[in-house]
């Protein structure tokens, strides 16, 4: 009794893509019909071929069309997008991104003042590209926004940069940065700054700073 | 279940399949080959193969890829607890996988991600998109609107806005 419902509810998700897929097939033939060398792609396929490109190669097609920009900006596409970016991450390890702490003055310890200026390095594992750190994304922040910057948080490809004063959120690859407003956290005490942490959280989608 | 994994058992001598192109070519494979294609193994467990499972909107030329896909694949999803089949190893796959969409130019290329949805094989979809992707990474919009025929429908005023916001990733 279980296996024949299953099977039917098989074929019946079979017949239903098969007749989308026939519908479409129809249209699409019936629109370019005298153009034999176009094959045009179904929107649902686009996103399959746009889940695989880099973000730099999506933040360009949002100006293709408007079908493609509500595609790249869709949440659940950019969340897949993601996971997509991860596996490929994961078997094929490519790169490190790299932000250095830049003291003030040449030679000054950690615990010195640091430069403003945010650097995020792209160091890359080809081994055909040996002198691999290029320079992705560079925020400049007024002298004096902050002095001493703490160990940085990353979760996703998110960066947490804490200071002394404020803590920063980037996103180096799309070049978004965001100041977290500011919280009684740093007045309590005031050479030690408490841990602070970055990590997403599944049950509402969002990334917390905590 | 057990109707699954009595047809996994029978894989190499088991029973046969003719898929049928849209312009009538004829292919036989396997039941393992062809089930890897999750459309024709529902068939297969509906048996509903008997009289061959034509495919009215793949064309033969793109059939016979899909035939070598499946056949060079069918060692993968079988094999997976099964040793007893020397498939082919895991390096001779991914030469024949570049090989395939490597030489293909986009009409052709296209017409191979359609059929491999519409048969639904996710690991041809999966490699064929990402193939197409990688010739797309460099492009410019104006590339991609003709690439895939299609009309840039905002006005200048928008497409400026938008392209103002993605400045950065116009350099170089």
């Amino acid at each position: 009794m279980d296996y024949e419902f299953k099977t039917y509810k098989k074929r019946q998700r079979g017949q239903q893509q098969m007749d989308f897929e026939l519908k479409t097939y129809h249209r699409k033939r019936q629109r370019r019909r005298g153009h034999q060398q176009t094959v045009e792609l179904p929107d649902e396929i686009v996103r399959e071929v746009l889940i695989w490109l880099p973000v730099k190669s999506l933040a360009r097609f949002k100006s293709v069309c408007k079908a493609w920009l509500s595609i790249i900006s869709e949440s659940c596409f950019i969340r897949e997008h993601l996971q997509c970016s991860k596996l490929k991450r994961y078997w094929n390890p490519s790169s490190f991104l790299i932000t250095p702490h830049i003291p003030l003055k040449p030679g000054d310890s950690i615990f010195a003042a640091f430069s403003t200026d945010i650097r995020f390095y792209q160091w890359s594992l080809q081994e055909d590209t040996r002198a691999a750190a290029t320079l992705l994304y560079r925020r400049h922040f007024p002298a004096g926004e902050f002095e001493l910057v703490l160990p940085m948080a990353h979760c996703d490809g998110l960066v947490l940069l804490p200071t002394k004063t404020k803590a920063y959120v980037f996103n180096p690859v799309t070049r978004d940065v965001l100041a977290l407003p500011e919280s009684n956290r740093n007045m309590r005490q005031r050479d030690i700054c408490p841990p602070i942490g970055l990590g997403f959280d599944a049950s509402t989608g969002k990334y917390k700073v905590a | 279940m057990a109707a699954a994994a009595a047809e996994a058992t029978t894989d190499g001598g088991g029973k046969m399949i003719i898929l049928i192109s849209a312009d009538g070519k004829r292919f036989e494979v396997t039941e393992a080959v062809a089930s890897q294609s999750q459309l024709i193994s529902n068939m297969i467990e509906d048996d509903c193969t008997e009289n061959g499972v034509r495919l009215p909107n793949v064309d033969g030329d793109i059939l016979t890829m899909v035939v070598d896909y499946c056949n060079m694949h069918a060692g993968d999803a079988a094999a997976a607890g099964d040793t007893m089949k020397a498939s082919s190893t895991e390096e001779e796959l991914k030469k024949f996988d570049a090989e395939l969409v490597q030489a293909l130019e986009n009409p052709v290329l296209f017409k191979l991600i359609l059929a491999a949805n519409f048969l639904n094989i996710k690991s041809l979809l999966d490699m064929t998109c990402q193939r197409v992707a990688d010739m797309m990474s460099g492009k410019t919009p104006e590339q991609m609107r003709e690439t895939f025929s299609i009309e840039n429908d905002f006005t200048p005023e928008e497409e400026a806005a938008i392209r103002q916001e993605n400045a950065w990733a116009f350099d170089d």
